[in-house]
């Protein structure tokens, strides 16, 4: 590619196939359990995906938010979600960035939306780990409720993982 | 932190499998650019589905 200068790209990916994805690895995980991975106690991973940066581009800026739809009305031991944020070459998926949601407060209702966005923005001047050539990897996680049921359903069509940066070439 | 203010109309939207990609471009070279992006992204999406597969 010739020089383009700055490209900021907004990108809207919805859970889909992710959903399936708690289904597999729900059995024992439960909030509040030993879950003795790099996701953290209690966490599981439900959505990992890969941001792309072409090889003669760098990512200055990246912003990450995440919105879960409810599919349920939770009650106690309220979920909760985190996403992270690494590049290729590093193995623990919060090396660059890691933010967790709020605990649900309980009796929330399937109307309402967990929605939050990561406050930090990596540049290639603001630490060592951040070189912003890429590719990077998100991962999406859910702290479940007691009840591993209520982690399945804690999530509907309308969750989405939102990220945008800035390129430049 | 630096806020964002969307001051350009979008354009140039795509629209893949698990994705919906939304430039904010107003030169050719940015345009051939983002082009090139999505087919990143394409190429991105089939690598995590053999992944599934496999």
């Amino acid at each position: 590619m010739s020089n383009y200068g700055s490209i900021l790209v907004d990108t809207i990916r919805p859970f889909g196939h992710g959903v399936s994805n708690v289904a597999t690895v729900s059995t024992g995980v439960q909030y509040g359990a030993t879950f003795s991975t790099s996701y953290g106690a209690g966490f599981t991973a439900f959505e990992e995906i890969t941001v792309p940066v072409p090889t003669n581009g760098m990512v200055t800026e990246l912003l990450l938010g995440l919105t879960v739809g409810l599919g349920i009305t939770v009650t106690t031991d309220c979920p909760y979600f985190r996403i992270q944020l690494k590049d290729n070459a590093q193995s623990s998926y919060d090396t660059l960035f890691s933010i967790a949601s709020t605990r649900l407060a309980s009796l929330v209702s399937t109307t309402t939306l967990v929605d939050f966005t990561a406050s930090r923005v990596a540049t290639p001047s603001d630490g060592t780990y951040f070189t912003g050539r890429g590719p990077f990897q998100v991962q999406c996680l859910i702290a479940p409720n007691a009840s591993t049921s209520k982690a399945l359903g804690a999530m509907k069509s309308s969750s989405y993982l939102t990220y945008r940066y800035y390129l430049v070439g | 932190m630096k806020k964002y203010i969307d001051t350009k109309p979008k354009q140039n939207h795509a629209i893949l499998d698990n994705y919906l990609l939304i430039p904010d471009v107003s030169t050719p070279e940015q345009a051939k650019a983002f082009k090139q992006i999505v087919k990143l992204y394409k190429h991105t999406l089939v690598e995590e589905k053999n992944a599934k597969i496999a």
